[in-house]
């Protein structure tokens, strides 16, 4: 039987130990270190789905500036991971988007996106202090 | 249940891996830091988690003030230094009724929180201090 692109990845997530979920809109989803991660299938046949950690910070009161300062940063220098924020400009995501050629090649790619998501909100929140600070030094 | 079951089945809902570091010590990463969950066959109900800085210099001070500072403003988490690392712990008392991945969610929050102000001032004193002897002066300004 051949499975489609989001059972396969339901398959690779338990198989790493976490456990998929699907909502009432028909999202996957999983908790991994306490956060919430979606997942994403990508267009029919493309193979290219993308992991998502929504909300990870929340965006305060005139801010905004300092946080798309972050964000290009933090996009520019982690490589693999884009950071942006929301149409309302009230909360941060982070998306690692991949191609993948066979399940072996799913699995590390899912593994690369979660060491990154381990650390995002530690990374995003020492970058904007930094711009914060240079900012105040200026 | 036990309480080191309840715990490590609320962690594994949280999305955590966990490791058997030892029969009563596991370990857990959260925001690239390696936590130690501590149970205690002799206490039932018993939970601890830790985060273990090295300091490596046996004769620094400024940890000393520093684990004071965490403990006079910091609730739950206390600080104290051990031969050559400094400590951060959060251990309580769990109850058959928790509500187990909120509360153990909370106290790695606690922690996780306490390891960042930890490591900003542990980065600060470095830079600033390389010999800070405790004197009644320097811990009436800590």
């Amino acid at each position: 039987m051949i499975m489609t692109e989001k059972e396969l990845l339901a398959k690779v997530i338990a198989d790493l130990g976490y456990h998929p979920q699907t909502d009432e809109d028909g999202v996957l989803h999983f908790m991994f270190q306490m956060k919430t991660v979606c997942v994403i299938p990508g267009d029919e046949g493309e193979q290219s789905p993308a992991l998502l950690l929504p909300n990870f910070a929340e965006i305060a009161e005139n801010e905004t500036h300092l946080v798309l300062a972050a964000c290009n940063q933090l996009t520019r220098e982690t490589r693999i991971i884009k950071v942006f924020i929301n149409d309302t400009y009230q909360m941060v995501h982070a998306s690692y988007e991949f191609y993948y050629c066979d399940e072996d090649c799913l699995r590390e790619n899912v593994k690369r996106a979660l060491d990154a998501f381990a650390v995002i909100r530690t990374m995003y929140a020492r970058t904007k202090n930094r711009l914060q600070e240079a900012m105040t030094n200026k | 249940m036990t309480t080191k079951e309840h715990v490590l089945e609320a962690l594994h809902a949280l999305g955590f891996e966990t490791k058997m570091l030892d029969g009563d010590t596991y370990g857990i990463h959260y925001e690239g830091d390696l936590l130690l969950c501590r149970f205690n066959e002799e206490d039932a109900g018993f939970f601890g988690l830790y985060y273990c800085m090295p300091i490596g210099d046996e004769e620094a001070q400024w940890p000393v003030l520093l684990a004071n500072q965490i403990n006079a403003s910091r609730n739950y988490v206390k600080a104290y230094r051990s031969e050559l690392a400094l400590w951060l712990a959060y251990e309580r008392e769990m109850f058959e009724k928790e509500e187990w991945q909120v509360t153990v969610s909370r106290m790695i929050e606690f922690v996780s929180t306490a390891v960042a102000d930890v490591k900003q001032a542990f980065l600060e004193c470095a830079a600033q201090v390389e010999n800070v002897h405790v004197t009644d002066s320097n811990l009436q300004e800590a």
